[in-house]
């Protein structure tokens, strides 16, 4: 398997306050890994780092030349006056990867209606959820970061997510990154990981 | 892909609404102040100071509102550098069509009686807007201080109306 990340000695502090200290981190092709820790214990951090949204203090971070990122970080963000569609085409054309079908497929797995004439600020805090995680997946990225991904989803759509997530790893050709304070139960790890103080361990089985 | 970011702001409600008062207010000062001849004149300066630098403002901070609500998945896509440039270019490209598009209504209310002066005042009007602009994407991608970037916007908006345009005037021999 092909590394698709790795990512060494990665530290962040803030006001002097150290969130990560020395991660590091090796990610290959098929892996799904889960990055447990609670709340406020940098794994937002250590994944908008990782996604191009922060620069960390110091530390070496390697992608495989042909990486494409999908990313769910914190709270979904989209333009509040537009609709589903076009905010999906939006983010799709900016690397003119828009594929109308799979777009449409993935707001059905949801169960969103791609032609929705509602604008986003009308949505639930579940809806941005789903249509965050369509996003981050909807361009075959083969490097994906979730936070908190499951956050305000009702149980048939984390049973939707989790059989998607198992289905995209069965095919090995992406790697999952899902950052949570607790265990997404359906989903099939193949590394566990815990943040705590800063500090990224792994956890055997 | 500027036109990608631009055709999305048109699409917000209140962007379309700001653009729409903005044009009306500028008609009506025009109007008001037909009377005052060349097209370098039709406002006053304190006035056109005044409207140009709160529409301005009011649209550039709409706009920006609405770039971070997008920002952050489109960084994940195309990377921050790659990003600011487009959103520069997407204002750029707006705000030279709206000061265009003011001036030519200015110019079919009060007709154009020196081509030369009308297409300098054009060229330096956008140039500032321009430079605020830059300032702006600074403050909000780099951390600097709005309220900073607000006061110098304002100051520069102020040494625009009353020295650099007047200067480059007076140079011109108009």
């Amino acid at each position: 398997m092909e590394d698709l990340l790795v990512f060494k000695n990665i530290s962040k502090s803030f006001n002097k306050i150290n969130v990560l200290i020395d991660c590091s981190l090796r990610v290959k092709t098929g892996d799904l890994i889960h990055i447990k820790g609670t709340n406020g214990s940098g794994k937002s951090t250590l994944l908008k780092i990782l996604s191009g949204l922060l620069e960390s203090d110091n530390g070496l971070i390697e992608f495989h030349k042909d990486v494409n990122i999908g990313a769910l970080i914190e709270n979904p963000e989209f333009a509040e006056y537009s609709t589903i569609k076009e905010n999906l085409v939006f983010l799709a054309k900016l690397k003119n990867n828009y594929n109308s079908t799979k777009i449409e497929n993935l707001c059905n797995i949801f169960n969103l209606d791609f032609n929705d004439n509602k604008f986003i600020k009308n949505f639930s805090v579940g809806m941005k959820q789903k249509l965050g995680i369509i996003q981050a997946i909807m361009e075959d990225q083969n490097l994906i970061f979730l936070d908190e991904p499951t956050r305000g989803l009702d149980d048939s759509s984390i049973n939707a997510f989790e059989d998607y997530i198992n289905q995209l790893i069965s095919n090995k050709k992406c790697a999952v990154i899902i950052a949570s304070h607790d265990m997404i139960d359906g989903l099939k790890y193949s590394h566990y990981y815990t943040l705590k103080n800063g500090i990224l361990n792994e956890v055997q089985d | 892909m500027d036109m990608c970011f631009n055709r999305l702001l048109l699409k917000n409600f209140r962007i379309r609404v700001m653009y729409i008062v903005a044009i009306l207010i500028t008609i009506f000062f025009v109007y008001i102040n037909s009377n005052a001849g060349a097209i370098g004149y039709l406002i006053d300066s304190n006035s056109k100071l005044i409207i140009f630098a709160n529409l301005f403002m009011i649209l550039l901070f709409n706009r920006m509102r609405i770039y971070l609500e997008i920002s952050k998945y489109s960084i994940v896509r195309i990377g921050n550098e790659e990003f600011t440039k487009n959103i520069l270019k997407s204002e750029l490209f707006f705000y030279i069509n709206f000061v265009i598009f003011i001036y030519i209504i200015c110019a079919l209310f009060l007709g154009i009686e020196n081509y030369f002066v009308y297409l300098v005042q054009v060229i330096i009007t956008i140039s500032v807007l321009a430079l605020t602009e830059i300032l702006y994407i600074r403050a909000i991608y780099l951390k600097h201080s709005l309220m900073l970037t607000l006061i110098i916007s304002y100051v520069l908006l102020i040494v625009h109306n009353y020295w650099i345009e007047p200067i480059i005037f007076k140079l011109l021999g108009f």
